[in-house]
């Protein structure tokens, strides 16, 4: 199972980087760009003032009268607005302080202090200021013996053109954020890439398909990695299916041994059974000597048998022969076939006639594996419990012996395993409980070993339920199940 | 007490067997190679041959399927476990039961009894029709539009004991414990594999059979022919 790959940190961390650092670039450019646009603005209208203010007042002084009347002002002052090339407002101060306008909205007052003391004679006075809420460039000058003219040059179109600047910039700064941000995930997911292709490629390495590789294209850091991973992954390849090969070389080894061993081992038990056949005939050594060979020829066979298990169960050959099996019958004629009645205590929870599919001689040789061991090594009363649920089988074997060392308890498994070494062998061959959990293992189960102090060992063998079609009721010379016929 | 053909090739193997099989009162004649083999069914027509599966030049598949073109002799093959496919090989060459080595004395013996035991004529019974097959238990010969299909005792058996109740499911732990004599956890394939011969004899079409069906996870039925 692959856990999903976490993007949570350097995508967005990536994004927001290239976000930030396009915020702050577009920023600067465009505050400065504003600012010297919007200056030079200025001194444009500052100086288009400027000229129309002394080509005007040059005109005025022109025109005018010595001590004009205030209607000859205000005469003056329409006419200079007329005359004048940009569009502009005329106030005229007189020394007594009354004025004449060509704007309603433009007064004396209007004019800026800062304008009014300095501007004397030729000189012309300029100031930046506003006037009923508008912005102005006023410029202004007092003739000899003339009242001071103010010229008043609206900037409100400036106004609207450097307003309209602002928004450009800052509609450009916004673009250009978004596009980096845009352009930040794209390379986010360019190094994301080959990030999870190598954690896919990791991760199918993990579950054993060695042949993975990287691709290594290009100069880049990421064919840098596909190299050094590619080359990690051939050392791996080479390395395990070097192991691999021993390890069949080992296996065939056994199954070879065992497999040259049957043919004298077959003559050798056959040979050891007619000589007990004949022990009537002996006398007392001879005797003995023929029940000697008779059981010993016999627990070889067994150890070569359970060897040729083994090494069909380790190449993965064992096969299954699946069956409905009612697994508490089954037990029951595990138990009684083998003559243990006497000694076992079975008992079986859930309906009676419950099956699953198995295999029945698998299945067989675990219980008879279990109870075996519990009559040999453990003592009496040996329990053997079966449990049938809707999706569990669970066969429980369990004696009343000292039970197993908790030291000695995960290695019962073990192949050739002896807990007691001073113990002479039993007549296992030291496979059986090894073989009885691969067994259940192939069932899809497993088999575990419990020994709490004070009490014997207890086997749990646990198989999932596989319900198969019902075997037929209707007639019950047919379900009569074979385990019934058991002598 | 019957005469045994034993076909093995290792000397001290067969000495044993042969001694075994003497003991429990049988005669038997021996051969160490497949074609010794075939020549020694040919010249003591044996009730029963005993056959090993690694022979020098004709393994035991060749030997029985030789015989088998001939003879309805029953055979028991002696096969190595560690090759499940010999098992179903042996049994489809026309082997009737097997017995894998090492063998314990007493499971050849009884494996020798309960096949000799086949052979023996059932106690008289009426002949039992089925469209144009005929079965006469009795005469232990079957019948197929007046053709004798000669069936080896076991096939027989194994029709019979269905025959007797058609419609019945049998499952394979009853069919071999009622034809091979296995009280207990005998080999299902040898059921699977003589049901696939009794089709290639008595069935029309045997891909596609309509007298013995299977049932899908339990076993067979003979299903007679609507009249």
């Amino acid at each position: 199972m692959i856990r999903p790959f976490s993007v949570s940190r350097l995508r967005p961390r990536l994004v927001a980087t290239f976000a930030l650092v396009a915020a702050l670039t577009s920023a600067a450019v465009a505050i400065t760009s504003y600012y010297v646009t919007r200056e030079a603005v200025l001194r444009r209208a500052e100086s288009v003032a400027r000229r129309e203010a002394q080509a005007l007042l040059a005109d005025a002084v022109a025109t005018l009268p010595l001590s004009p009347s205030r209607a000859q002002v205000a005469q003056l002052v329409e006419r200079l607005k007329a005359r004048a090339r940009a569009e502009l407002d005329v106030v005229a101060v007189n020394d007594d302080g009354s004025f004449e306008t060509t704007s309603l909205s433009l007064s004396a007052d209007s004019v800026p202090e800062s304008l009014d003391g300095p501007v004397e004679g030729d000189r012309i006075g300029l100031v930046r200021s506003s006037a009923a809420g508008v912005p102005f460039v006023v410029a202004g000058g007092r003739p000899a013996g003339a009242p001071a003219f103010y010229f008043f040059l609206p900037l409100s179109d400036v106004e609207d053109d450097l307003g309209l600047l602002r928004n450009v910039l800052a509609a450009a700064g916004g673009a250009a954020v978004v596009l980096s941000a845009a352009v930040g995930a794209l390379a986010a997911r360019g190094v994301l890439r080959p990030l999870r292709e190598t954690r896919t490629a990791a991760h199918r390495l993990e579950v054993g398909l060695l042949g993975t590789r990287l691709p290594e294209e290009g100069g880049d850091e990421f064919a840098d990695l596909g190299h050094a991973f590619n080359r990690m992954a051939e050392a791996l390849e080479a390395s395990i299916s070097e192991l691999r090969e021993l390890e069949a070389s080992h296996r065939r080894f056994v199954a070879d041994v065992s497999h040259e061993l049957r043919t004298p081992l077959t003559a050798l038990t056959t040979a050891a059974d007619v000589l007990d056949a004949h022990r009537a005939g002996l006398d007392d050594a001879g005797s003995r000597a023929a029940r000697l060979l008779v059981r010993e020829s016999h627990r070889l066979a067994t150890l070569v048998e359970d060897l040729m298990e083994m090494s069909r169960l380790d190449a993965r050959a064992a096969p299954m022969a699946w069956e409905p099996v009612d697994v508490v019958a089954l037990v029951s004629s595990a138990v009684a076939t083998r003559g243990w009645g006497d000694q076992v205590q079975m008992a079986s929870s859930g309906e009676a006639g419950q099956t699953t599919v198995a295999d029945p001689r698998r299945l067989d040789a675990v219980v008879a594996n279990l109870v075996g061991n519990a009559l040999e090594h453990g003592r009496p009363p040996v329990r053997v419990l079966v449990t049938v649920t809707a999706d569990e089988v669970i066969v429980v074997v369990n004696d009343a012996g000292s039970g197993i060392a908790p030291d000695h308890l995960d290695r019962v498994f073990d192949r050739f395993y002896k807990a007691d070494p001073a113990r002479p062998g039993g007549r296992g061959s030291g496979l059986g409980l090894a073989i009885a959990r691969e067994n259940a293992r192939l069932h899809g189960g497993d088999l575990t070993v419990a020994s709490p102090p004070g009490s014997g060992a207890t086997f749990t063998l646990r198989l999932p339920r596989r319900v198969a079609e019902p075997l037929p009721r209707s007639d019950p010379t047919v379900t009569t199940d074979r385990h019934d016929r058991v002598p | 007490m019957a005469d045994i053909l034993l076909v093995e090739d290792d000397p001290s193997v067969r000495e044993a067997v042969c001694m075994a099989l003497e003991g429990d009162g049988h005669r038997v004649t021996t051969a160490a190679t497949g074609d010794e083999g075939i020549e020694g069914w040919r010249q003591h027509r044996p009730e029963l041959v005993l056959l090993d599966v690694m022979l020098p030049g004709k393994d035991g598949f060749e030997v029985c399927r030789a015989i088998r073109a001939h003879d309805q002799v029953p055979i028991i093959m002696l096969t190595a476990r560690s090759d499940p496919i010999d098992v179903v090989v042996g049994l489809e060459s026309g082997a009737d039961d097997y017995v894998t080595k090492p063998f314990a004395t007493r499971v050849l013996l009884a494996r020798v009894k309960a096949v000799l035991r086949r052979q023996e004529r059932p106690p008289a019974e009426p002949i039992l029709r089925f469209g144009e097959l005929v079965i006469d238990p009795g005469g232990m010969a079957v019948t197929l539009r007046g053709v004798d299909l000669r069936l080896t005792p076991t096939e027989l058996r194994l029709l019979l004991e269905m025959a007797r109740r058609p419609g019945q499911v049998f499952t394979r732990a009853l069919l071999l414990e009622r034809v091979w004599d296995y009280s207990y956890l005998g080999d299902s394939r040898l059921v699977d594999v003589c049901v696939q011969r009794l089709r290639s004899k008595v069935e029309d079409d045997p891909a596609h059979p309509t007298l013995v069906q299977t049932v899908r996870g339990v076993g067979y039925k003979l299903v007679p022919p609507p009249q």
